[in-house]
């Protein structure tokens, strides 16, 4: 301890102290739980609103399989909180009904299953702002025409519904006007 | 005759488990215990509650039981009548997950996340100025909402009637909607389901208010039902059976009415406090915003265990879990939770500069599901600093006062709740000042 002055030792206790202070680590932080992934694709499940989520979870996905994509869905218990997540910007895609299209902002929307009522085919609806959401626009559409081709929209559906409801390819061609 | 009359009198009031001893040899006055029945008696025969079961014991012993009008209609309400004792299902809850916290199973400081992934990156919602579209925004909360949060309604998860409680109040407006859209049952009513199931869409709504910042009474102890069983990997009611109401010999306290006890339960009625007084009849009611049903303990799919308000009970068998706590944990030689955890949860405020203003009134703090009054200087006073206590919906009340070693229960089944904080103020008068020490 030759040459170990008082000088020396004062700066050592004050950095000893520091890291003591440091080491009291908080035990509740936000980080304990990872970082949030960005949702890609928003969804909703409200109470009583008939629709079945888990087939149209099922379409969007085997269609953005098709092309190669395996986007992050969240089905939400509200529909407000769905919406809010498109409009917002916290979501680039949203998995709803026409109504969903939020009336102000640049929007666009494929419909993807006629719906079991009279008007209330589903849609997935896109912010026209931000690559992500060109990037899932293109890749959606192409690979939900994919899927009528090749059986595998049908096998959904059958799955979950028993039968594919008439005349479906050519019900979602009219409310997705820029297929060929 | 007096046979007779001995003979009706044993069936209007089974057997105790507890003799009532004379108020004078633990302290209280006779006289003055005995102002209550004229109370309570009023109140019925001005038709503002249909019945009521009061109970007041000091130092272990019961001094004053007494059941005052009906039941039911044709029914007289009796000592042993059975009751939804709604929020004051929240201090059993809260001890059960004591019990957890004492087996090294948990820790107040643990993320609800940790048990429920649901819970993780929660989010504040935060009203914008009228006219907004969206009326809000979302912000990352600052915090993960804790075990401790739960205990202490401070995790910012508001019951949906709030809205009907503060129909000015926007924030509880959006929340009682988006409580609709999601389906989130206060647990007063049927419900399909699991507490499991609800939770789960529950935790991915938005906090109402920042975590710890703000006393904000509700949906915690629900979420508190779920963790049980998540760390207990028992069902609740199997868990609350086991731990809790078979140690304590609660023996008519359940989540679901067995058919045999069904007509030991107090009919709920309507008043308007002016003399216009209705049995409601079973299925779903709605006072505004707020929806409830008398016919959940016994209607329905009876696979939601409500940790918020789900136990039916007697006021024999709250007085004994009152006691467990006033005892510091044990009771007749079995112990439920140690001195230590019952100090933590019953004589600690933990809400900081917050005021447990829900039920009580400035001047209440808040321990780890039950109120406690730090001071004597505000409207609502239960008698001493130190009493702690809750209540439930359908107008039931436990009180506990550590210091003068003295509970005291009031059990009704009345709707709306909010014109018996009088009645239950007056009671509370009435049994601090009937101590003769």
């Amino acid at each position: 301890m030759k040459g170990f002055s008082i000088f020396r030792a004062i700066p050592l206790l004050f950095l000893l102290l520091s890291f003591a202070a440091g080491a009291t680590a908080p035990r509740i932080s936000a980080q304990m739980f990872g970082v949030e992934k960005k949702d890609d694709i928003a969804a909703y499940s409200s109470a009583g609103s008939g629709r079945d989520i888990d087939m149209l979870s099922e379409l969007v996905m085997a269609a953005f399989a098709e092309k190669g994509l395996v986007p992050i869905l969240d089905v939400m218990p509200s529909r407000q909180l769905a919406r809010y997540a498109l409009s917002s910007g916290d979501a680039p895609s949203l998995v709803g009904l026409q109504e969903d299209i939020p009336a102000r902002g640049n929007y666009r929307a494929v419909a993807f299953y006629p719906g079991d009522q009279e008007g209330k085919a589903d849609f997935l609806i896109f912010s026209r702002e931000g690559k992500r959401a060109e990037e899932l626009y293109r890749a959606f559409n192409a690979g939900l025409q994919e899927i009528l081709k090749n059986g595998k929209y049908r096998k959904i559906v059958e799955k979950h519904h028993g039968r594919l409801p008439q005349d479906i390819a050519l019900k979602l061609k009219g409310l997705n006007p820029g297929w060929k | 005759m007096r046979k007779l009359l001995l003979l009706l009198f044993l069936f209007a009031n089974p057997a105790l488990a507890q003799d009532i001893v004379k108020p004078e040899s633990v302290g209280l006055s006779s006289a003055r215990l005995e102002r209550i029945d004229g109370l309570i008696e009023s109140h019925v025969e001005e038709k503002k509650i249909a019945g009521a079961v009061v109970l007041i014991a000091r130092h272990g012993k019961i001094a004053y039981f007494k059941p005052f009008g009906l039941a039911d209609i044709g029914r007289p309400m009796q000592r042993d009548t059975l009751f939804r004792i709604a929020s004051m299902t929240k201090p059993l809850v809260s001890v059960a997950v004591l019990q957890l916290y004492e087996q090294g199973k948990l820790l107040l400081s643990d993320p609800v996340a940790k048990y429920i992934p649901e819970f993780s990156h929660p989010k504040v919602i935060e009203m914008l100025p009228q006219g907004s579209d969206p009326p809000f925004k979302l912000v990352p909360a600052k915090r993960d909402i804790t075990i401790k949060d739960l205990l202490t309604h401070t995790a910012g998860l508001p019951y949906g009637f709030d809205a009907e409680w503060f129909p000015g109040d926007r924030l509880y407006q959006e929340m009682y909607s988006l409580y609709q859209d999601a389906g989130i049952s206060s647990g007063l009513y049927e419900t399909p389901g699991t507490i499991g199931d609800m939770v789960k869409r529950l935790a991915k709504l938005p906090l109402a208010r920042q975590p710890g910042e703000a006393f904000e009474y509700g949906m915690a102890a629900d979420v508190l039902g779920d963790v049980v069983e998540i760390v207990s990997g028992m069902r609740l009611d199997k868990y609350m059976q086991k731990n809790i109401f078979d140690p304590l010999k609660m023996k008519d306290t359940h989540f679901f009415i067995p058919d045999s006890e069904r007509a030991r339960l107090s009919a709920v009625w309507s008043t308007d406090w002016h003399g216009k007084l209705e049995k409601v009849s079973d299925g779903v009611h709605h006072e505004g915003k707020y929806e409830f049903s008398p016919s959940y303990p016994y209607k329905g799919p009876k696979t939601f265990f409500s940790g918020g308000c789900g136990a039916i009970s007697t006021a024999e068998d709250y007085f004994r879990f009152a006691q467990m706590l006033l005892n510091n944990g044990e009771l007749d030689g079995v112990r439920i939770l140690s001195r230590k955890t019952v100090e933590l949860m019953t004589a600690t405020n933990q809400i900081g500069d917050l005021y447990a203003t829900t039920l009580h009134d400035k001047g209440w703090k808040f321990g780890l599901g039950v109120a406690i009054q730090a001071d004597r200087s505000h409207y609502v006073d239960s008698g001493d600093v130190g009493a702690f206590e809750w209540a439930g919906i359908f107008s039931t009340r436990f009180s506990v006062d550590p210091k003068e070693q003295k509970i005291t229960i009031f059990l009704s089944q009345t709707t709306p709740f909010s014109h018996h904080f009088e009645l239950w103020d007056r009671l509370m008068v009435m049994s601090f000042a009937s101590i003769a020490d």
